[in-house]
């Protein structure tokens, strides 16, 4: 689904030059559900916006099922956005004035899909990451743990090919972020491509395989065994 | 620690300097407002506070139902008030308007135009300043004369003046005393010529403005009393005898007139009758809606400042948690807060000074006086409202930082809240209310005056020259004279004289009668082509004409208000009609040739009174009432043939009067300076209003904005097209100035109802003005806030979406 060659991102400021990845190559197949993970400034964040299209590299190539996007601007990246990447943020990062039923239709509006779908869509996606009873609710009248799920719902609503989720449980306890990676592993185990971002070790146990960047390189990878048995208990 | 303050306040100021500008401006704006407001009011209220007799002088004017309220009085009540009232120490009569005269010494001519005729007591009741001679040496004779000061230095140089002979209409008189005016005054005369006998008891002449001086702690509504009194007994009642009439019937035909006392010390702002001395009279009403409005534009200041703080607060949320951590109690922060506001505050305050300072001189020329900056107390008030303002704008803000829960707002926890931004919102709509309301009001305004100055007047003013005569005596033998030679003129197409033209303001009233039907009416002396040349429209009869002699002794031409009145408008020619200047002995009847169409005589904005025409040698005084001179003039080589006119002038009609003229048109658009003056201020005050409000709004739509980045980051990054973003950012913007305008319609349709009824002819309330002004208010909206908006969209998604 995605294949990555020789990426190379670099920022600068004033007075020093901070290469963030350092010709990295990468590909995920569809189905996968890939952890990246790796001490602050190794550059995982930066690869979770290349991927994600918020962010372009400096060079290289990125082929998002088939298509090279590497030299896209900013409109075409939004499109293929739009219709293909769903986002999960550390910090939710929910709309405060809208409720939870209308955060999860924004990006069904956004893509134009019609309101009487819209509503299908939205009531199925609560339901399925079980918070359909606070619907009416607003952001901060929710636990961490029940704002991340609106998050995941939104991401996932548009039935995107691919969720990329960006330390999901870091604001979480971990009883709450327990909840949020069984339901990303479901997510999963359905169908969904995801590729998350973590410092957890453990959290990075729920995914199929784990990728260490250090310096904007990839310096490890290992395949994860364990994630049936963690869900069998 | 002040150090420190003051760090953390410079870099935030930079930071935001689009804030710093914003509240300096709109502050500097507001103060520089009310500032000129209150220079301009304090040079209003500072006329005859200099008079030690001010509150003892009361200017004395006659209400009856009739003729309204005339301001000025007979002999008759200056005579009985003082020999009968014993409240009443003194009384004086003076000349209300100035006459204009040439001073004759060593054969050198000068010229002044501010004359006052007035009876030897003037000084007991306005005591100038005496630089030379004695105000008693001015009441020993009345060939006396004073001066001021500026004339007799251009009379006498540095000599001395006092002793010196001068003539004046042919007659020679001592100078006795020279004076100064020590400040705004009623009077401000440069000569005083007295009466040159004392007054003889007369009821019918209301020719000067009477001043009566009660003793000290007098009850003035008791002299008012026996004032009317002795109009009663010694007028009315001997009219009365024998004839059957009874008071009361003679008060419901012709009116019985009673007495205002008008203090001297507050005549120039609250006057009741319409005319407050040679000197003008204030515009208080006009002066409250100034103070109004410039409080209006400190207001909407005061909004934007408060809104900017409470909405940049956040802001520094942090800054405010960590200093409270370390420590500083919630007084010291409010302190720090105020603190800030004040240094902003006083930088105002001077950008205020200098810009007033920068405006006064074009101000003084716009109204006509000579105001300087530190003219009484108003630069300490200033301060003072400076203080209190920023100290209040400062409070508010200051209160609400310093409620942040610090441990909240370190963890980042801090959130606006709803009523905050209520009470924001609340304040937005506020402006756009009044800002709504300058521009409904400038158009109101607009569409009236534009009607006045379009209005048929029913006389004709184009291309008509008028020069003054001044120098009295034979009048008429020069006007024949100069309209038999100018009339050849090839570029004069006609020569007419009157006693005045439109708009002038001195619209002589006498008496006019018709049976037992009486009342004061304006009256006008014309030569027999007069309403030809003036092209007043002759309704019923005919115009004066050479082809009859009678027209020259007993034939009057009325208006259509004036035969309503007498009863005689249905067939009013051949009435026989009396008029004031007769004599009672005189009984040569006046009749009744033609009835004019009414045309505004006095002025577009009062109502046309009464009045009529005589011939100019009706009477044998008034032929030498012939003022104003006039020319018909082609439209090409006007100057030539002005100087034509002067040359002619100079040497046959009057050699030692300066040659004055004007157009009949520009004179008369003297008449609604007032209000095109009154369009301009209020149009300015307007824009500022509106640019202070647009740039509050711009600062808060920008801090609204940045605090929804992260919201535009996340819609953003969800596929929310630039439309999609940018209409929530605007839509709470455009239904603020909705609401806001559904409010304001009613209150200014109310009150420029108001307006419109000050005036006699006035339009219909326009309904454009109601409909523009909400639409141009969201476009201002739209446009400031869609500027911000659409930039929103721009921004870099990473940042918002990672850092908040």
């Amino acid at each position: 689904m995605i294949t990555i060659k020789n990426l190379i991102k670099t920022y600068r400021t004033e007075e020093v030059e901070t290469t963030a990845l350092n010709q990295l190559s990468l590909s995920v197949n569809t189905g996968e559900f890939l952890s990246i993970m790796g001490p602050s400034g190794c550059g995982k964040s930066t690869l979770l916006n290349i991927i994600g299209l918020l962010d372009s590299p400096d060079d290289g190539s990125y082929q998002f099922d088939v298509e090279e996007v590497a030299s896209y601007n900013e409109k075409q990246r939004a499109s293929i956005r739009k219709a293909n990447i769903g986002f999960v943020f550390q910090n939710f990062n929910l709309i405060d004035e809208l409720s939870v039923y209308e955060n999860v239709e924004l990006p069904l509006i956004y893509n134009k899909v019609k309101p009487e779908d819209r509503k299908v869509k939205v009531t199925q996606m609560l339901e399925r990451v079980g918070i359909a009873h606070r619907a009416k609710h607003f952001p901060l009248q929710l636990s961490g743990g029940q704002q991340q799920r609106v998050a995941v719902a939104r991401a996932l609503v548009t039935n995107p090919k691919l969720v990329l989720a960006d330390e999901p449980t870091g604001n979480l306890d971990s009883k709450n972020g327990n909840e949020v990676m069984e339901l990303l592993s479901e997510l999963n185990a359905q169908g969904t491509t995801i590729i998350m971002v973590t410092h957890s070790a453990y959290d990075a146990k729920f995914s199929t395989r784990t990728i260490s960047l250090k310096d904007g390189e990839i310096v490890s990878e290992i395949k994860n065994e364990q994630k049936l048995d963690i869900l069998i208990q | 620690m002040l150090k420190i303050w003051f760090k953390i306040f410079y870099r935030n100021s930079k930071k935001n300097w689009l804030n710093l500008l914003v509240n300096i401006s709109g502050l500097t704006l507001g103060l520089a407002g009310l500032l000129i407001v209150m220079l301009y009011f304090n040079d209003e209220n500072s006329y005859n506070q200099w008079n030690p007799n001010k509150d003892d002088v009361y200017r004395i004017a006659n209400e009856s139902k009739r003729n309204g309220i005339y301001f000025s009085s007979t002999s008759a009540e200056a005579i009985l008030f003082k020999s009968d009232i014993p409240e009443v120490e003194e009384t004086v009569l003076i000349s209300p308007f100035y006459r204009s005269r040439v001073l004759k010494y060593n054969g050198q001519n000068t010229f002044t135009e501010k004359t006052t005729f007035t009876e030897p007591e003037f000084f007991n009741f306005f005591p100038f300043e005496i630089l030379e001679g004695s105000s008693g040496k001015f009441l020993e004779n009345r060939k006396h004369i004073a001066l001021s000061k500026t004339l007799s230095e251009e009379i006498f140089g540095d000599k001395s003046a006092i002793g010196n002979l001068v003539t004046i209409d042919e007659e020679d008189y001592t100078v006795s005393c020279v004076y100064e005016v020590p400040g705004n005054s009623h009077y401000e005369s440069d000569l005083l010529i007295q009466f040159s006998e004392p007054f003889e008891l007369h009821w019918g002449n209301f020719q000067n403005e009477l001043f009566c001086k009660l003793t000290p702690g007098a009850d003035v509504a008791e002299v008012k009393s026996k004032m009317n009194n002795i109009i009663i007994e010694k007028n009315i009642k001997p009219k009365l005898e024998g004839s059957g009439i009874t008071l009361e019937e003679f008060d419901d035909k012709y009116g019985v007139i009673k007495v205002l006392l008008e203090n001297l010390g507050t005549i120039r702002l609250h006057h009741k009758a319409d005319y407050a001395g040679p000197s003008g009279k204030g515009n208080y009403q006009l002066l409250l809606v100034l103070t109004g409005l410039s409080l209006l534009l400190i207001l909407i200041s005061c909004v934007n400042f408060i809104n900017l703080s409470t909405a940049s607060a956040s802001q520094r949320a942090k800054e405010v948690g960590v200093k409270k951590t370390l420590g500083l109690s919630k007084k010291e922060l409010t302190i720090h807060y105020i603190l800030e506001v004040l240094v902003q505050g006083f930088m105002a305050l001077l950008f205020a000074l200098l810009l007033v300072e920068l405006i006064l001189p074009y101000f003084n020329e716009f109204i006509g006086k000579d105001i300087s900056i530190f003219n009484g107390t108003s630069i300490l008030k200033i301060v003072g409202v400076a203080f209190f303002t920023s100290l209040f704008i400062g409070l508010v803000p200051a209160i609400y930082v310093s409620k942040f829960k610090s441990i909240e707002v370190l963890k980042g926890n801090y959130s606006r809240s709803k009523k905050g931004v209520l009470v924001r919102n609340a304040m937005l709509a506020l402006q756009f209310l009044i800002s709504g309301f300058f521009l409904i009001g400038v158009l109101v305004i607009y569409s009236q005056i534009h009607f006045m100055i379009n209005k048929d007047l029913g006389f004709d003013k184009d291309q008509t020259l008028v020069v003054d005569v001044f120098n009295v005596g034979s009048e008429y033998q020069k006007y024949e004279l100069a309209k038999q030679v100018l009339s050849k003129n090839s570029n004069i197409l006609d020569v007419s004289a009157s006693m005045f033209v439109p708009g002038e303001g001195n619209v002589n009233g006498t008496n006019l009668s018709y049976g037992d039907v009486g009342f004061n009416s304006g009256s006008n002396l014309v030569d027999f082509n007069y309403i030809d040349f003036a092209k007043l429209k002759v309704l019923k009869g005919r115009g004066f004409s050479e082809a009859f002699s009678s027209d020259t002794i007993s034939s009057i031409v009325i208006n259509e208000t004036a035969a309503k009145r007498l009863g005689i408008y249905d067939d009013p020619i051949g009435k026989k009609l009396r008029v004031g200047w007769m004599r009672d002995e005189d009984n040569r009847p006046l009749e009744v040739i033609g009835m004019i169409q009414d045309y505004h005589f006095d002025g577009f904005d009062t109502k046309i009174d009464p009045m009529f025409l005589l011939h100019w040698n009706t009477f044998s005084f008034s032929k030498d009432w012939l003022h104003a001179m006039q020319f018909k003039v082609k439209s090409d080589d006007v100057a030539q043939t002005i100087s034509a006119i002067e040359d002619f002038w100079k040497v046959h009609v009057d050699s030692e009067y300066p040659f004055s003229y004007g157009f009949l048109d520009k004179k008369f658009a003297e008449t609604y300076d007032k209000y095109q003056k009154q369009q301009t201020m209020f149009l300015i005050l307007s824009i500022m209003v509106i640019i202070i409000s647009l740039l509050g709004l711009f600062a808060l739509a920008t801090l609204t904005i940045q605090q929804r980045l992260k919201e535009v980051a996340i819609r953003k990054t969800l596929g929310a097209s630039a439309r999609e973003i940018i209409l929530p950012l605007i839509n709470s913007f455009l239904k603020i100035t909705v609401i806001a305008s559904l409010i304001l319609l009613p209150i200014a349709y109310f009150l420029m109802q108001n307006w419109l009824d000050n005036f006699v002819y006035r339009i219909d309330m326009p309904i454009w003005p109601y409909i523009v002004t909400p639409i141009l208010l969201l476009v201002l909206v739209f446009s400031v806030v869609g500027f911000k908006a659409y930039h929103a969209t721009k921004i870099d998604l990473i940042k918002y979406l990672k850092f908040e």
